[in-house]
Order: C-alpha cells, then structure tokens, then sequence
C-alpha cells in the first residue's frame, strides 16, 4: 500500500489509463487546494525536510546524493511524521501569543508582480509578505493608507496561486469594501457568508451577487434556463437540418426524373431529325417474315395500281405506235412513189415541155390522177399518222401522269406519315417539357433550404457537394445538440449541488468574524481548511475569537490600525488600582497590537536617543528609571577627558553606561564612530517604521527611515570595513533632539557582505530584526497631509515632524485649517493652557509633566438630552420634535442647530463645491463596465462616498440632524450631496468634509463619547479634506482626566478614549504638535 | 516486538485464538513472524485516471462542441464559470486559443469518453520485505496497514533503490499478483553521479516492523497484524494477501523447521510444564500437516493426558524455528512408539 492509497481509499484500486473506466475517481471539480495537499499527502521525508533548518536541509541533501538514499535511522524523525510540522505549527501561535519570537526564522520574501499596478512599494512588500509567509504576517496602517487595497491585492494574488483564502472581518463593511474591488476579478471565486442579523436585500447588488443564496437563485433563473433553451434550440435545429433528408431523396428523384426527361427529349429529338429517312426507308423497307409493313404496303399498293396502269398504257402505246409506224411507213412508201410522179405532175401542170420531164410525163398515163389518188392517200395517212401520234402522246402523257400519281401518293403516304409521327414526338416532347417544369417549380420549392442548390447549378456534382455540406452540418447540428444537452443535463445536475459545487470552487471565503462558526457552507461544522486567513480590523478582534479563526487556517494575515497600547506609557497616567481589572487579554481587543509589537522590528523602538544638552551632544544609551537617577554618576573618558560618560551604579545590580556626552566641538559622525569603535554600540536612532533591505550590485542596505530616498542624502559613517552607518539631516525634530537620524546601513559586497552575514550582523549589533512578517503602511493617502498629520497625532500619537517623507507628494491644503472645533456653547475663552511647570491637578492621581488640565473648569453646559427621560419645561428641543425621533437616546438640540448652520455655510461655498465636483474619488465599486450602476438606481460613484459627511455619535443625534436637515430649505437642494449618519454608517466610506457632532454635554461628570469604542476614532477618519467637530469644550475637559472605567466602556477602551480626548484637549488649548492645523471656533450657545 | 534485543513470540494459548479466529478462511499452515520492513518513500511518476466531474464533462462537451462557446451566452456566474474553466486548463483538458478556451487533444478524448488520465509527479511510500538474511534483494509487499517503526535495525540495514526503480518495469502479470500500484509509471531516484538531488528526489527507507500471523490457504497465504501487546489479532482483513509465488516473498516460511528443530520445541514446552526430559525423549514427533504429531508410549500418553490446564489437548500449540519466523503446530499426541 502506498501513502497516497492510505489516505484516499479509493485511489487504491485506481486502474491504468482507461478511458471510462467507472472505478476511476471522479476528478475534483477543482485542482485540490494546496491546503487539503498539505493535510494528507505529506509524508515522512517532506516532514523532516521542511523541518528542518536550511543548513540542515543542505546536509540532507548531501547525504542523499551521497547515499542515493537517506536511512530514517540515520536522522532524527518524529515518531511519526505526519503532523508533526502541524505540531509545530500548533505550539507556534501560543507561543507569539506570548511574545515568543526566539524560534522564528526570517523570511525574506521576493518581490511579487501585482495586478493592482498602483500600490506603492511599501503596499506592494506588504503583499509579497502576506502572500510568501510561512505562518503569519501582520500589515499595519493607519486609515486610508490603502489597508483595503492591499488585502484585495492579497486575496488576488492568493488565489491566483491556487490557494483558498478565508477573509474575515469583525464589520460586513470591511469586507464588502474588498470584495467590491475583487468583484470584477475572474480569478477570485469569492462567496461572501450573510451574518445572521444582515438583512439579505440591504447588501448592495455585488455583495449579495457574491453570497452561495445568491449564486443559487441566479443560477436556477438564469443559467439553467439559458442552457435548457440553447438545448431546445439546438435540438430544434438538429432536427430541421435533419428534415432536408427527405429533401435530398426527393432532389435526388427530382434529378433522376430530369435526366430521363432530357434522355427522352434527346432521343425524341433524334427521333424527330430522322423522321423523314425512316419513313422513306420504312416504304421501301421489304416484308418481314412475308409482312409487308403497312407503310410499305400501302406504298406497294400504289405501285400496283401505277403498274396496271402502266401495262396498260403501253400495250396501247405499242399498238398505237405500231399504228403510227404502219401509217408512217405507208405514208413514207407514198411519198416515196410520189416523189418522181411530182415532178412530172408538176412539169406537166406547167408545161415544161422543154423539159424532158414532161415529155416524160406525156409518156405516163394517168398521171395526174395517180398522183392525186396518191396524194390523197397520203394525206389521208398523214393525218392518220398524226393522229395516232396524237394517241401515242396522249397514252404517253397518261403514262407520265400514272408515275407522277404514283410519286405523288408515294409523297403523300410518306409525308403524312411523317407528320403524324412528328405529330406524336411533339406531343411526347410537349409532355417532357411539362414534366420538367414541374420538376423544375418542386425544386424551387426544395431548393431553399439547401445550401448551394437553390444557385441553379442542377448537375449530381453541385447535388453531391451539397449532400456532404449537408451532412457535415448535419454532423455538427447533431454534436451541438448533443453538446447543448449535456451542458443543459449538467447544469441540472450542477444545480442541486451548487452550494457544494460553490464550498468546493470558492477560494475566497469572505465572513464576519461572528457567523463564520454558523455558516451553513463554511462553518465549523463543515471542517473545511483554508490555506490563508486574512483578517481585517484585527485591531477590534479578541485574542480568543482570532484563535478559533487560526485554527482553520495554517497560515494567517492580519491586517489593522495600530492601536496606542494601553498597558503602555500613556498621555495620563493610570490609576494604580483600578476600580475593576481589565478584562483579560483574550477577551478584549488589543492582540493584535501586542502581536505587533512582538513581531515588528521597529527601528523607534531602539534604546538610542541623541539630543543636545548645553550646546553638547549627547547619546543616551539605556533610559534611566527614575528610581536609579540617584545613583546616577558622571566621570571623563581617561584619555578623552572632554567625553563624559554617564554611568547608573544601582546597589546590588551591576551599573550600566547610560549616557555618554561629547564635547561641543564633536560631530555625529565622529561620535557614533567613538561610541561604535570604543563602546561596541550601534548609536542607531531611527524615525522609520520598519526596517527594509534592498540590494544593489554594490550594496545591501537596511533602510531605517520612512522616506525610500532618504539614505540618498545621507552622510555615511563609517563603522567597520565595507558597514557604514547613514546618518542624515531631520526636516524637523522635537526640542532638544538632535537634527540627525539615522537613514539606514550600508554593506558593501567587495568587502564580502553577503546578505545572510549582513543580517546577522544587524541581529547582533542592533539587537532587532526584520522577521519578514510585519509589513506597515505609511502613507496615509485618504487625506491631505496637514489633515493626516493632525489625525495621526491625535489617534496614533504619531509626531510626525520627524516623518514628513510620509507625506510626501499629497495634497497639501494651506488655506483652511483642516480640523476645526465649533465649541458649542461658546465660552472657549476658559480653556486656557496650563501654567508652565502646573502638573494635572485632577482627578487623576500622580501628576505627570505630559498630562495638562486647564485651570478653570466650569463643567459641561448640559446641553445634551436623553431622549428617554421625560420632557423637562426648559427643554431646548422643540416638543414637535420628539415624535420624530427615537423613544432613547442623546440628542443635543443646541449643537445640532450649530451643525446645520455650519452645513449651510459649507454648501454655499463654491469652492466645496466645485471641490466635491470634480473630488478624484475611487470609482463605484458596484459601477458595471457601462458605467452604470447595479446598486440602485440614480446611483452615481458620489453617492457612496458623499462631499459631505454629517456624523453623529449617537444615533438619535444622527436623527435629528437628518430631520433639521431635510427642513432647512436651503440643504433640500444645495448641489453637495450630504449624508447624515452615525460612525458606522461611514465604515469604510470616505467623504471630503466631515462635520462630526460629539453630542455630549454633561453638567456635572464625565461621559464617554459615541456608542462604542471605535466610534470617535472613526467619525474623525472619514474625511479626505477637512473634519469638523461640534462639541462641548467643558464636557471634553472633564473627559480627559478621567482614569477609570467609564459609561458602557471598560477600562482599556476608556484609558483609549482618554488618551484621544486628551490629545483633543491639548490642541484646544493650543499645545497640539501640529496646531497650526487645528482650529477653534466659537459655536452658538442656547 | 523486541525486548531486550530479544523478539517476543506470542504463546501457545494465543496461536490456538488465532487459528480459531481464521478457522473460516480454512487455514492449512500457521506461522507467525517479525516481518522486517522497508518503509521507501520515493518520488514517483503516475498517471491518475479520473472520471469527469459531470459538470466539468458538460462543460467540456459545450468546448468541445463545434459552435463557440461565449461564455457570457452561457450566463453563467463568471467567477464559477473561471473557477470551473481554471480546473479544466489545470488538468490539461482545456486550452486558451487566445480568444477563448478549447479543448485540448487529451480533452477532446476526455469529452468523448468522460474520462481522462493525468500524468504527475507525487511522492509514494512503498513496502519491502527485508530478505539480507536470504541474501536476496527485498521484495516489494503491498501492505494494507501501516507497520511499526523499527528504530534499531542492524548495522548492515540496506536497501537498494533500484529495486525499487525495477517494479514499474515489470510486467503487468507481476503487477497484479504483487498488488503493485498500476498507476506508478516510473520511479525517480535522483540524479546520478552522486550529485545533490531536489528535496523531492530524495529516496527515504525507514526500518519498520510488523509482527504478523499467516496463514496458508488454497489460493496462497495471507498476513494478518497482532499486537504484541496483548497478541491480539487483526483477523477480520488480511494486512497482506500473497498467491502462489508467496515463496519469493517469504523464503523463510518455504524452509520446513528440520526435524530436531520439532524435537526441540517439544522438549522445551515438556520442559516448561514439568514433564521430565526422559519421558520427553521417549516420545516421536513428526509434524503432519499443522499437527505435530507426537508418539508417545502408553505411560508418557496416559501421563500426558492427566495433564491439566496446560496439557496437550485438541487446541495446544507450540512454534518451532530460530529467528523471526517460527512455524506453528498443533500438538495431538498418540500412544505408540517409544
């Protein structure tokens, strides 16, 4: 038995090649993910190898080159083999978990070609991470730096490599924002799972077009129908085409009969040519078998009849003849004895009796009578003569005219019998002709439909040639039914499979981290495995709940914002006891953070810090606690006495260097040379986020700041052979910090660096490295600079004075500031900053030089009402208002009236609008290839991401300020589209002006702000260009001191809060560190 | 098992379970034996034959087919419609023309026949049976469980991949006997001349053991795995089932235990139940078919037959034999001789 038959039963039988053979498996549908690859396939050796360190896999290999085989007994192998890297993989997360990174290798993943060409090289490496790790890569950015974007790049990529992906999220919104950019993809089969509490016909058309019911109903009501009808059709026109058989047997007999109609014409033709000769020869022809012909008989009867005639006519010429010769011959006797009786006659008669002829007359006697009895009878045979001549004629002429009546019968017989036969052949040729003309009007009618017939070429040859065209078509109309049908068949089949069909073929899986596990296709239950877990908004997702999503997954992603640490140093201190405990890390948010901080080689975090102290530079080596200043001594370099060294000499700890200060004359770059040569540190003060290597022919550097070019104006110093250090100029830096940072290390080649010994080296010396797991993006591209400087300030504690290069190449608006406060009431005036030197005399506890308090504090002005308590006489909020409003909830009449004033403002300004005209937003995402919508009619990319955001905190409040909106005549059309809503409703939505109403105003104690946690921070980052904020300044002051719990949140999430108000506080008062962007405005009051 | 560098043979009571157990497949030779075993992964080239998924089938048939196929016509959901065209091209059943997709040569074949074969490369675990001791090359045993590891095996523990590399070659009438996988085509061993192959190249042997009863029948004889444990017997599915050319692949079993070897296993199950070794020797043994027929004078039978628990009645066994493999008899002893 083999491995592979071992874990799929029924490929064990598998036969050889053969062509239907029923025992053979039926393929999958798909080529199986590499994740069901992993789970079976894996056997002893692929085990040990990838467990193996790369040294080791070398040594294995060589060993097996070696050998030609490698014994198991000759290496280490588990037990058994297979799980055993699933083993590892197990005991990997925990161990992260708890900040354990020892056994994690680097990796160094290769540059990955994008489909999303416009990713900017720090989102491009944070795919290329999340797409090449081994077991987990963390993406931090803050919002709008294109989180989104990338995960979509993520998904693409991952499923271009077969692999299967499984998106969550804890909001429908993230996901949806993703999906929405895949949906066009042909490469992501994505299938987004409905949370039981979504309403289905509220998703937008290519969310819902992506959910396994919506798949189902389309492909039952589209595509079924369509195959079934292209079937039909096919089947319809298979059959036509085999209907024109009949026609071709009938052309066929059509042109037979054609051919003996033209053979008959033809002989009938012939026929005709030769009547007269076969006539003539038919009279003459001699009896057969002693039968004459008729023809002949005829004829011989008018021969018969001439014959008679003839005999008789010459036995009467001969007589006759005879006569005339009788006569002729008595007469020419006559004549003759007349001629000598003449003359004498005459010479008597005459007298010539000179002559001797009548003397020889006078001799005769009787002469004269003689010869008149002669003459007489001579005349008298004469005349007979001429008479019987006259018989002789007439008998010859009868004679003559008994042939010529012969001939002349003979003629007649023969023509008469001509011309009735022509008569005949006529009419047979006449009948021909008929015929073939109706043979001629049946193939007309025929002819049509076939191809190549109806051109009027009627020989068998064009026949032939369109009987094979016939049935090629034939041949083809019956494969394309036959293909119809089974394509029809198998979309039935498909159909009653489809959810399987779609498990199966899905290699994205998109769901809400709460009905993942419900999910009737890809829940628990169904113990489906996915290749890759992606995880959005990581940041509010429970420790717990991501370790139920991991187990589903081998590798994972997880992406968010980054989130201030509150078991970290904070803007106010933290009660030393507080009320309740926190919950427990994995049952709060915050994981993800702390897997950040593990997993993240963050060049800020190193110990080093340069400043200058009395005109002197000094570098801080080891932060000093307070409780060791004490023990804090200075003393001169022996042979530099100018160099002061501070050293903490703890009791009973061993002393460590603190700080070393350089005399005044000293450059930077010849005191880290000192401190790295004499002390063996790395004095590496950097201001980027991470750390990132690139290589040249010449050069590995690791690069230390933000900005990509930064190390390119960089001063190199020089450490060691071939390593320099590149310490560069800072744009800005906080007070008494030194203007340098560090830019990042160089190692050249020629002097042997190669990029494993380079890492080592940074490993050892700087005591941090990359893992290849973290990626962070920077550039926050939603907003304009001086609005993201102010926001990353306020919600990531991020002073980036020293990060400029983050915000290189955006919009920078110098006009307006872009964050405003509208103090609501008015009286600003008694927000006053601290004193120098004042600590917080609050409520706070232990005082810290960070945390600030104003002076005078009068307190909320109360402006805010709970909607569930009963109307009060002084209420400021109109009686006919609260029928149109929420049973529960807070409202602020006073602010609202402040936000629809400002609204007003802002729609008159022709620069927002032309601004919100022609703003770059991101194409509709649910815009089809035509440009039009599939959300919803009248839907303009616009509309989802509206000019003007009004967001409330509550949604009461968000109510009213619809309701006072929809009022006011001057919004009803004020040709900026405006969209009121609370925090979530702008989840994953941009706008260019956000006017946010923080709604509380509280007399006598301190409130939270919004509904839940995130909603503060996420009505503040919705804005591409300007945020404005309504709110109570008293109401704020009282916030921000306060340490503990609060409201309906728990500790963490109100020391978050605090630390946001405070900050808010802060630029109230005009300490912000960027306030020349920040603005504050007097609000009406009651 | 082996304990203490010593293998453990299971005792007479358990035999005597074991041929009760396969009574029904009509035994007519017991042995049980410590099959050494090659456990070879290696990198394999097969060639699958898959029915088509009737969608896919339809699909291709549609491709097939000699009208162009537009896939928006189709209406089918275009993320599914990739997916379900992406599976195809992968299995080398589709191509893109450049304008669309069409079938290849091979699913051309497929759409006629609704099937096709795919060749790979896959790494497959294959078992041999060790035979140094008969000085023979190990024979490929298709085993239908897995064995045991074997962690201590001698130090002359070898195995050639060639042998391996020669079962493909074989004719397919081996093939069937011997329950070689049909779809291997070729083995891979990696390159030559000693060079560093691919990780996958890599030919793997792990030692490994299997403690098994077999049985000959008429149609040849059949293995079945025992847990040295407890010496329960797997009897319901043979792990190994080999024809009449069985002797090449278990020679020792072919070898007849000599006659003193029958003697020896008798005096020593006399000796272990107390029957003194004169009365032992005064009896004749002589194996007969799966008895072991011992002669006994009247005295020694009647003495014999008085036994009680472990006296040779109609179901006691004992095996004979050196080494791992060890011939099981049934004793029936008989008044005579002597």
């Amino acid at each position: 038995m083999t491995q592979r038959e071992r874990q799929t039963p029924d490929a064990g039988s598998a036969a050889p090649a053969c062509a239907a053979d029923p025992a053979a498996p039926v393929a999958p549908p798909l080529a199986g993910p590499p994740a069901a690859a992993r789970n079976g396939v894996g056997g002893l050796w692929e085990d040990l190898f990838h467990r193996a360190s790369p040294g080791q896999q070398q040594d294995l290999l060589a060993l097996a080159g070696r050998q030609g085989i490698v014994y198991a007994h000759q290496v280490a192998v588990g037990e058994n083999g297979n799980g055993a890297a699933r083993a590892t993989r197990r005991t990997l997360l925990p161990a992260l978990l708890n900040g354990q990174t020892k056994e994690l290798e680097a990796v160094r993943p290769s540059p990955l070609e994008t489909v999303d060409a416009a990713l900017d090289p720090w989102q491009r490496a944070a795919v290329a991470r999340a797409v090449q790790t081994p077991d987990i890569c963390l993406i931090q950015g803050t919002p709008g730096t294109g989180k989104s974007r990338v995960i979509a790049e993520i998904l693409l990529q991952a499923a271009r490599r077969g692999e299967r992906v499984l998106f969550v999220a804890p909001a429908a919104a993230a996901l949806d924002r993703v999906l929405e950019q895949l949906a066009g993809n042909d490469a992501v089969c994505a299938v987004r799972c409905p949370a039981g509490d979504e309403v289905f016909d509220a998703l937008p058309a290519c969310i819902r077009r992506q959910t396994v019911a919506e798949r189902q109903r389309y492909f039952q009501e589209h595509t079924l129908p369509t195959a079934r009808q292209a079937a039909d059709a096919a089947r319809t026109r298979w059959e036509e085409t085999q209907k024109l058989e009949t026609a071709f047997a009938e052309l066929d007999t059509l042109l037979a009969a054609n051919h003996r109609i033209v053979d008959e014409r033809t002989v009938l033709d012939e026929r005709r040519a030769g009547l007269a000769a076969a006539v003539a020869a038919e009279l003459t022809s001699p009896p057969t078998d002693g039968t004459p012909a008729p023809l002949a008989a005829q004829r011989a009867e008018f021969a018969r009849r001439r014959d008679t005639a003839v005999v008789d006519l010459d036995t009467r010429l001969t007589v006759r003849r005879t006569d005339r010769d009788k006569c002729q011959a008595e007469c020419d006797r006559l004549t003759a004895e007349l001629a000598p009786l003449t003359p004498l006659l005459e010479a008597r008669q005459h007298n010539r009796w000179w002559s001797g002829v009548w003397w020889r007359a006078r001799n005769e006697k009787d002469l004269a009578p003689r010869v008149e009895q002669r003459q007489a009878r001579h005349q008298a045979l004469a005349r007979e003569v001429a008479a019987v001549q006259q018989d002789v004629d007439k008998l010859q002429a009868e004679r003559r005219q008994v042939d010529e009546q012969f001939l002349a019968d003979e003629t007649r017989l023969r023509d008469g019998e001509v011309t009735r036969r022509q008569n005949e052949i006529d009419a047979q040729l006449s009948a021909l002709s008929a015929e073939q003309q109706q043979l001629e009007v049946r193939r007309q009618q025929i002819a049509p439909a076939i191809d190549g017939v109806a051109q009027g070429d009627r020989t068998p040859a064009a026949l032939s040639a369109a009987r094979e065209r016939w049935a090629e078509r034939l041949r083809a109309d019956r494969q394309q039914h036959e293909c119809a049908a089974a394509w029809a068949g198998g979309v039935a089949d498909a159909l009653a499979t489809l959810p399987q069909r779609l498990t199966a073929c899905a290699n994205v899986v998109a769901a809400v981290t709460t009905a993942l596990a419900a999910d009737p296709h890809f829940g628990d239950r169904s113990g489906i495995a996915f290749d890759l877990l992606v995880l959005d908004e990581a940041e509010q997702v429970t420790e717990s709940e991501f370790v139920n999503l991991a187990r589903r997954s081998s590798r994972w992603v997880l992406v968010g914002q980054p989130v201030p640490d509150v078991d970290g140093p904070a803007v106010f201190p933290r009660r030393a006891h507080p009320a309740k405990p926190l919950r427990p890390a994995a049952l709060r948010p915050g994981f993800f953070q702390r897997l950040w901080n593990t997993l993240h080689g963050d060049p800020r975090r190193l110990p080093y810090v340069w400043a200058w102290r009395d005109g002197r530079l000094s570098c801080c080596l080891h932060a000093v606690p307070a409780d060791h200043r004490p023990y804090l001594e200075t003393e001169g370099v022996a042979d530099r006495p100018e160099i002061e060294l501070s050293i903490v000499a703890p009791p009973r700890r061993p002393s460590y260097l603190a700080e070393v200060v350089f005399p005044a004359a000293m450059t930077i770059h010849e005191a880290k040379e000192y401190i790295y040569r004499e002390l063996g540190e790395l004095s590496v003060q950097a201001h980027g986020h991470s750390l990132r290597w690139s290589e040249s022919n010449d050069h590995l550097t690791l690069h230390l700041a933000a900005a990509a070019d930064a190390a390119a104006a960089a001063v190199p110093v020089a450490l060691e052979p071939g390593v320099c250090e590149l310490v560069g100029p800072l744009p800005a830096a906080r007070d008494g910090a030194a203007p340098w940072h560090t830019c990042g290390l160089t190692f050249e080649r020629a002097a042997g660096w190669t990029p494993d010994r380079a890492v080592r080296w940074v490993e050892t010396n700087l005591k941090t490295r990359d893992l290849g797991r973290t990626a962070f993006l920077a550039t926050p591209y939603r907003m304009n600079a001086r609005l993201a400087q102010v926001l990353d300030d306020l919600l990531f504690d991020e002073l980036n004075s020293l990060d400029c290069a983050r915000y290189a190449g955006l919009s920078h608006d110098a006009g307006t500031a872009p964050v405003e406060f509208v103090a609501v009431p008015a009286g600003f005036n008694d927000i006053e900053p601290p004193r120098h030197g004042e600590a917080d005399g609050g409520w706070g506890g232990v005082g810290t030089a960070v945390a600030t308090r104003p002076r005078a504090v009068k307190g909320g002005a109360g402006l805010e009402i709970d909607l569930a308590d009963p109307p009060r006489r002084l209420d400021p909020l109109p009686p006919e208002l609260r029928p149109l409003l929420p049973a529960a909830g807070l409202v602020n009449y006073i602010e609202a009236q402040a936000v629809v004033r400002a609204l007003e403002q802002l729609v008159a300004d022709p620069a927002l609008r032309y601004a919100g005209a022609n703003r770059p937003v991101a194409p509709c995402e649910q815009t089809a290839a035509d440009g039009s919508c599939v959300a919803a009619a009248g839907c303009t990319p616009q509309s989802h991401c509206p000019v003007v955001a009004v967001v409330a905190l509550y949604p009461a409040q968000a109510a009213l300020l619809a309701h006072l909106i929809r009022q006011n005549p001057a919004l009803a059309d004020g040709g900026v589209r405006v969209e009121v809503g609370s925090p979530t409703t702008f989840r994953q939505r941009e706008c260019l002006v956000a006017l946010v109403s923080l709604t509380r105003s509280h007399a006598h104690r301190a409130v939270s702000f919004g509904d839940y946690p995130q909603a503060l921070a996420l009505a503040l980052t919705r804005a591409a260009g300007r945020v404005v904020l309504f709110g109570d300044p008293g109401t704020l002051l009282r916030r921000s001191p306060w340490p503990g719990e609060i409201d309906q949140l728990d500790e963490a999430d109100a020391l978050r809060e605090r630390d946001l108000t405070g900050r808010l506080v802060r630029y109230l008062q005009g300490q912000g560190a960027h306030a020349h962007a920040f603005q504050l405005r007097e609000g009406n009051g009651p | 098992m082996i304990v203490g560098g010593t293998w453990l043979f299971p005792p007479g009571r358990a035999l005597g379970g074991w041929w009760r157990d396969l009574s029904p497949r009509r035994p007519q030779r017991l042995w049980f034996t410590h099959l050494l075993l090659h456990r070879v992964e290696a990198l394999a080239e097969v060639k699958h034959a898959h029915r088509l998924d009737p969608v896919q089938n339809a699909l291709l048939c549609l491709l097939a087919g000699p009208a162009t196929v537009v896939p928006e016509q189709l209406r089918v959901d275009r993320q599914l419609l990739a997916r379900w065209l992406h599976a195809l091209i992968d299995q080398g059943l589709v191509r893109s023309n450049g304008q669309g997709w069409e079938p290849t040569d091979a699913g051309q074949t497929a759409a006629r026949t609704g099937a096709f074969t795919q060749p790979g490369r896959e790494r497959r675990t294959f078992y041999f049976v060790d035979q140094r001791e008969a000085q023979r090359p190990a024979h490929f045993l298709h085993l239908a469980r897995p064995a045991l590891p074997y962690p201590t095996p001698a130090a002359d523990w070898h195995f050639d991949p060639s042998w391996l590399e020669d079962c493909p070659r074989r004719p397919a009438e081996w093939k069937r006997t011997h329950q070689f996988p049909a779809d291997v085509e070729a083995i891979i061993v990696g390159p030559p001349d000693h060079a560093i192959p691919s990780w996958r190249e890599v030919v793997l042997d792990r030692p490994e053991h299997l403690p098994v009863a077999i049985v000959r029948t008429a149609g040849g004889v059949q293995g079945f795995q025992t847990q040295a444990e407890d010496w329960k017997l797997r009897a319901d599915e043979p792990v190994f089932a080999l024809g009449d050319d069985w002797e090449a692949v278990l020679p020792d079993l072919a070898a007849e235990p000599p006659p003193d070897a029958w003697r020896s296993a008798w005096q020593a199950w006399c000796r272990q139940r107390g029957v003194p070794p004169v009365d032992a020797d005064l009896c004749s043994v002589e194996r007969r078919d799966h008895y072991l027929e011992v002669r006994a004078p009247k005295r020694v039978a009647d003495r014999l037959k008085a036994m009680r628990g472990d006296g040779p009645h109609s179901e006691t066994w004992l095996l004979a034999g050196t080494g791992r493999t060890r011939a099981a008899v049934c004793l029936k002893v008989v008044e005579g001789g002597g």
